[in-house]
């Protein structure tokens, strides 16, 4: 950890906090959007991460790497927004019941998926709960080693394990309901 | 067949997926797959949805590359708010954002008082006043409001002008969400100060403080939580008299409403054990009954009425989908009949038509239609309220808001007057309409006056960049822009005085930044919309107008800065040049932000000696005791100050305020200048040099070190003559962790361009001292740090600190829970002025922080044994006294920020583990960071 910044970070040095941000924003963003599927949603996480993490650099433990560090701050946040987003999900649909408006409208990203087969695929990782579907995302991503997974979430690496294990056969349990 | 069975090849197959095979069982597995179809299959199949996932996941996301907006410039502006809301808090706060989505809007105040308060700063911050004011008799309203502007949330009352803030709570535990009762006398509020969220009230001078409820379980104010994504509802705290006070609690696992008494006694369950949600409770006029929504997790709502004591709970409507009734969604109370007879309430059907109901609520269900809309032709129902004329006026939405919205008045089911409101510049509807949003929705909030005649609606205008309010008249539907504010508030609050004269506005835009106004009567019936001026700018997540003055206060106001046991030992400037090694300086938040702070080594004698609104921080005595160096944001970027220990004869110095380092004869300063070859790349090789200035800032020396990724803990040697420091090498190993692989301790002599190197290293040297020829040295190592020294005698290892000797827990709980994995472990990078002790902070898995001290004769033991201090944030910056007989050093609070210092006497520790280290401050405040002055 390159203590040069954070030690200026953590006195509120804005020059060092300027670097901080752009060498780290872009992983904060794709970790955010993975997690909330939503660009906008991932646009403000990314920013309530870094205030987070400047508020506690104080806290960092300097033993892991910082980015896994941010990483579990990032978590934390969009598992509140989640929370969040899924009652906005709810006000939501309650507009478009009124005023027939369609989700893809809302989530051009949705054109993304372009066959059934990713469709059905992403529909059973949405099935999954954030327990689970995190660290799907984090592993099959963000190609974060289990070690480093279970440091972001704070988790014996056993539990990453399993938790992998049981995502992967719903997955595959899910998967084989699919039309062919 | 190989030696594992097809149950061990699944879980090999799987660990290996998560790369957690070793090699014996990958070559296991190997050859079980060779020899089993079925496992290979197993195999492929699982290898299979490994590409599906990946493949996936990078079509859907790997075209994003980073976020649109400007996150540092967002950063920076709100990098000063430290938000220390709790979890109850955030949760009501956010969730009532996101309702924001259809009743958008939130908070303003308006008023348009000229008098600003000068003491009030661009940024937001403010110096509370001084501790010696008295509570004068008030012929001023009040406004309450919470601000954490000192890293905790508190709640501040100010006159209508401004001027005079105050902290009424000044509790280092969360105090928020402030209600007036009806006379304007005090003020309930929330607070965590006992360990969970419980119900208080003091009176407006922040005098008389009662605890009215203290139950295990959390006891909140409202808004209580809605289902179906609905948001918040304010209920009304107080009864019409003041004597009865709704709030809930959440013992059963949901929130639950009951009614007490406003002295906190008679405490009332009001709904059923098995009702669902509780949401806003409505007092009738005469204050003898209360009427509330349930609605389901299916948004199904039912309106209850009962009596004020908790009994004759009847249904006002008893709708039964499953028998064909048309099922009644999302309902909310509008308000009650001026008889105390009847209930209005809107609700709407799920489909588009929604109605407002006029209800008896005598139990007898007789139910009146006044009026209904849908949601594509009239928009949808925004809000409503009943004047005290009987007038009933509502506002409707068209599509969300986006077009502007109607007021409707009507008497009787019978429309009297209505008009559009439209805002933000757009066109009047019926012409070619466009929609009032360019990325951004707008966010809208109704203020409506006590007795009804008048409503103030805030709206922000994102297409404008700027916000509106507009007041709305409930007879003839007369609607008047009032007023245009230049910023696009984020959420906007609207609350009234009792007699319809005052209004105040709170306008926060997205970063948090905190406008409010207050309007009178005048300013409401002005015909030209004016541009007032904010009486107060900060952050405060809500304010609120005292409904009445109340002029029975004469008490005297309790210190709100400092806290009253330090406020007598203020004194004037305490240097005298005498007490030398018996002051203490450290960093305290009390007046808002960062200030220098200097107290003798038994706590009293407590002065600010940098008493500005810039921050100052990261004190640093000189060796002879006669001068502090401190990095200050007075200059706009953080330098290096001196200053003598009373304030005086401050000035800057250098530039950088980081690693630096006094001269033995406290004339010069020496410090290290790090030029990143790649500024955008934290880990990028830097050209190090020296510099060492004179207490003038005059350059003596500038000297080029080399190129390396760190370069820290510089020092000079004891006669001066010569300054050692240590480089750091680091890689960046695949899955981006920094390692260190080469750390160096060099040594300049003043006047010399040629870096000396005194010990090279593989592992990180952690922290070095030298005496006279004796140099001793901590090296970390994975799992231990080992103590050498280097003299004339050649080198040896003293001592080994094994992290496998720290013990997490308390008293005779005391075991091994530090794992490197998930414990950490620093330095100080300090030795004791004797050179025995080096001293260490330790994380434990379980949060817990503590210090060790190991010694030059081996001995590694835990400074503080027992649960002495609160030892969260406990930091490794820790200062020792001359004689190395106590350290000062900072610890406490739930979160950072209101961090107390410590004292510890080593001797005493050492010989009674048990002994707590001693407070020296109590503040509440954040207060870090401390160094003793030396004693030469």
């Amino acid at each position: 950890m390159d203590s040069r910044w954070l030690e200026q970070c953590r006195v509120g040095d804005s020059l060092a906090i300027e670097r901080l941000v752009q060498t780290y924003q872009g992983d904060v963003y794709r970790l955010a959007l993975s997690i909330l599927d939503d660009s906008d949603d991932a646009d403000d996480a990314t920013q309530e991460v870094f205030v987070a993490a400047l508020r506690a650099l104080e806290s960092f433990r300097g033993n892991a790497s910082f980015k896994t560090w941010l990483f579990s701050i990032t978590i934390n946040v969009c598992r509140t927004r989640l929370g969040r987003l899924k009652n906005r999900g709810r006000l939501e649909q309650i507009l478009q019941s009124l005023f027939h408006v369609h989700n893809e409208q809302l989530h051009p990203e949705n054109e993304a998926i372009q066959n059934e087969s990713d469709s059905a695929l992403w529909q059973a990782i949405h099935a999954l709960d954030d327990k689970h579907r995190i660290p799907v995302i984090l592993r099959y991503y963000h190609d974060l080693p289990v070690a480093e997974i279970a440091e972001t979430l704070g988790v014996p690496v056993g539990t990453v394990h399993s938790r992998l294990n049981y995502a992967r056969e719903r997955l595959r349990a899910l998967l084989k309901e699919e039309p062919r | 067949m190989t030696g594992i069975t097809h149950k061990q090849a699944g879980r090999y197959m799987r660990k290996a997926l998560d790369g957690l095979l070793t090699d014996s069982q990958s070559s296991d597995l190997a050859a079980h797959l060779n020899e089993c179809e079925a496992c290979r299959l197993e195999s492929e199949s699982l290898s299979l949805l490994t590409a599906r996932l990946k493949n996936n996941f990078q079509a859907r996301w790997d075209t994003q590359n980073g976020p649109s907006h400007n996150v540092i410039a967002n950063i920076h502006s709100q990098s000063r708010r430290i938000s220390m809301s709790n979890r109850i808090n955030t949760g009501l706060r956010t969730l009532a954002g996101i309702a924001a989505l259809v009743m958008l809007g939130f908070v303003i105040n308006y008023a348009v008082s000229q008098t600003r308060n000068t003491s009030v700063a661009a940024n937001g911050t403010q110096n509370v006043v001084a501790a010696t004011s008295t509570f004068s008799t008030q012929t001023n309203r009040l406004i309450a409001f919470v601000s954490e502007q000192n890293s905790n949330s508190e709640i501040y009352t100010m006159n209508t002008d401004g001027s005079d803030i105050r902290n009424i709570t000044n509790n280092p535990a969360y105090d928020g969400n402030p209600v007036w009762s009806p006379d304007g006398s005090k003020i309930t509020f929330e607070s965590d100060r006992n360990g969970n969220r419980d119900i208080f009230m003091v009176n407006a001078d922040g005098s008389g403080l009662i605890q009215l409820t203290n139950d295990p379980a959390n006891d909140v104010l409202g808004p209580f939580p809605q289902p179906q994504s609905l948001g918040y509802k304010t209920p009304d705290v107080f009864s019409p008299d003041g004597n009865h006070i709704l709030f809930a609690n959440d013992k059963s696992g949901q929130w639950k409403l009951y009614v007490m008494n406003a002295d906190g006694s008679g405490v009332t369950q009001l709904v059923q054990a098995n009702d669902p949600l509780a949401a806003d409770g409505r007092w009738s006029p005469d204050g003898k009954q209360i009427a509330y929504s349930l609605s389901n997790a299916s948004g199904l709502t039912q309106m209850i009425a009962f009596n004020s004591d908790g009994t004759n709970r009847r249904a006002i409507t008893v709708v039964d989908p499953a028998k064909g009734d048309i099922a009644q969604m999302r309902g909310s109370i509008i308000g009650w009949s001026q008889d105390d007879k009847s209930l209005y309430y809107e609700y709407d059907t799920g489909s588009g038509n929604w109605y407002i109901i006029k209800a008896t609520t005598d139990g007898s269900g007789t139910i009146e239609k006044v009026a209904d809309g849908y949601a594509l032709d009239t928009g949808l129902f925004i809000d409503g309220w009943l004047g005290s004329n009987s007038v009933l006026s509502y506002v409707t939405n068209e599509t969300g808001g986006k077009y502007g919205s109607r007021l409707h008045n009507t008497q009787n089911g019978k429309t009297l007057s209505w008009n559009y409101l439209v805002s933000c510049g757009y066109i009047l509807p019926g012409s070619s309409r466009q929609p009032n949003i360019d990325g951004d929705s707008p966010s809208e909030k109704l203020g409506v006056s006590k007795t009804g005649s008048l409503a103030v609606q805030g709206v922000s205008c994102p297409n404008k960049g700027y916000s509106e309010l507009y007041s709305l008249d409930s007879n003839s539907a007369t609607i008047a822009k009032i007023a245009q504010i230049p910023t696009v508030w984020d959420t906007i609050n609207i609350n009234w005085s009792a007699d319809d004269q005052t209004v105040l506005i709170q306008g926060n835009d997205k970063s948090g930044k905190t406008d409010l106004y207050v309007l009178n009567a005048e300013e409401l019936q002005k015909k030209s919309p004016a541009s007032p001026e904010s009486i107060w700018s900060g952050e405060s997540s809500e304010a609120l107008l005292q409904p009445v003055p109340f002029n029975g206060l004469t008490v005297k106001k309790p210190s709100t800065v400092v806290p009253s046991t330090q406020t007598t030992s203020i004194t004037a400037p305490l240097w005298t040049g005498t007490s030398k090694g018996d002051l203490i300086a450290y960093v305290s938040t009390a007046n808002g932000n960062s200030d220098i702070y200097l107290s003798k080594s038994d706590g009293t004698g407590v002065t600010n000696l940098t008493h500005r609104s810039a921050d100052d921080f990261d004190p640093t005595w000189s060796p002879d005791g006669n001068m502090l160096s401190f990095a200050s944001g007075v200059n706009g970027k953080y330098s290096l100050h001196i200053m003598r220990p009373d304030g005086s004869n401050e000035k800057q110095i250098a530039d950088t305020w980081w690693g630096y380092a006094w001269s033995p004869d406290s004339t010069k300063i020496a410090y290290l200048v790090s030029l990143p070859d790649n500024p955008s790349d934290p880990y990028s090789p830097a050209k190090i040099s020296i510099k060492v200035i004179d207490l003038n800032g005059n350059t003596l020396q500038d000297t080029a070190l080399g190129t390396y990724n760190k370069a820290d803990q510089l020092k000079w040697s004891q006669d001066g003559q010569s300054l050692s420091y240590v480089v750091t090498q680091l890689s960046t190993t695949p899955v981006g962790e920094v390692r260190t692989t080469e750390s160096d301790l060099y040594q300049l002599k003043l006047g010399s361009d040629s870096p000396v190197l005194l010990v090279k290293s593989d592992k990180t040297i952690d922290a070095w001292t030298m005496r006279g020829d004796t140099l001793t040295y901590l090296i970390r190592d994975y799992i231990e740090w080992n103590l050498f020294q280097i003299n004339n005698n050649g080198q040896k290892k003293l001592a080994t600190f094994g992290f496998d000797q720290i013990k997490c827990g308390v008293g005779a709980n005391q075991a091994s829970q530090f794992t490197y994995n998930y414990g950490s472990e620093n330095t100080t990078k300090n030795f004791s002025p004797n050179g025995k002790y080096t001293s260490f902070q330790v994380l434990c898995d379980d949060g817990s922080v503590w210090l060790y001290l190991g010694s030059t004769d081996g001995n590694f033991f835990k400074l503080i044994y027992d649960q002495p201090i609160d030892n969260n944030n406990l930091t490794n910056l820790l200062s020792w006294s001359s004689d190395s007989k106590n350290i000062v050093f900072s610890a406490g609070g739930s979160s950072i920020g209101n961090s107390n210092i410590y004292k510890m006497n080593i001797d005493s520790a050492i010989q009674n583990p048990a002994i707590s280290p001693v407070p020296l401050t109590t503040s509440g405040f954040d207060e870090h960071n401390p160094v003793w002055q030396p004693k030469p």
